[in-house]
């Protein structure tokens, strides 16, 4: 499988600290199957941090795997 | 960060991505300026003996040079010109966390007729360079 690298990109989204908090959200739509299958059933969808293990920072990114979405927000400017 | 995703009933056929989220602030790059009407040389005359003179202000004499609102609480300092001295006796500060700053000034000294220079700083409570 592909992912969109439009959607999943560096930067992905830009949050500006202490604003109100905004959502990083995307569908399955951004996982691309090699072979055009659509008979492999759902999907599962996991963010990490970028060495594929550590978890995402909990005080500022809520994840919704299920929904697929992370929510940001965060007062912290040390954050930034 | 890292997104994967991943048949869940083939969890061995999955695709990976990294890709990152910035957090930012505008606040970062801002400058604040101070009323030069209100804290002006002189700002108050205060007539030895006479009642206690006030001069008070709000956070509305310190502006964002970028118009920005969500820059977290202003913090209020006043001290004597060097920036470092606390003010004189004669003064008494008000609790400058409150929306009415203010400075009192009494005294019934003759000898303290002077021109007192005073400084006045305001910065982000959150970003104390700013």
């Amino acid at each position: 499988m592909t992912l969109d690298t439009n959607k999943f990109a560096s930067p992905a989204f830009t949050y500006n600290v202490n604003y109100a908090a905004e959502v990083f959200s995307w569908t399955d739509a951004a996982a691309t199957s090699l072979k055009s299958l659509t008979t492999c059933g759902p999907l599962t969808w996991e963010v990490t941090m970028a060495d594929g293990v550590t978890p995402i920072d909990s005080n500022v990114f809520t994840l919704e795997t299920t929904t697929k979405k992370i929510n940001i927000y965060s007062t912290d400017f040390a954050k930034v | 960060m890292q997104v994967k995703v991943k048949y869940t009933e083939l969890p061995t056929i999955h695709g990976t991505q990294n890709f990152s989220i910035v957090l930012t602030s505008p606040c970062l790059t801002d400058t604040l300026t101070l009323d030069t009407s209100l804290f002006a040389s002189p700002a108050l005359i205060y007539t030895i003996s006479d009642p206690a003179s006030v001069f008070s202000w709000t956070d509305a004499a310190a502006k964002s040079v970028k118009s920005l609102t969500n820059c977290g609480t202003l913090t209020w300092v006043v001290t004597k010109e060097d920036g470092v001295a606390a003010v004189d006796s004669i003064f008494s500060l008000g609790d400058l966390t409150l929306t009415n700053k203010s400075i009192s000034i009494f005294t019934n000294d003759i000898l303290k007729v002077d021109t007192y220079k005073m400084q006045v700083k305001a910065y982000y409570t959150l970003l104390p360079t700013i």
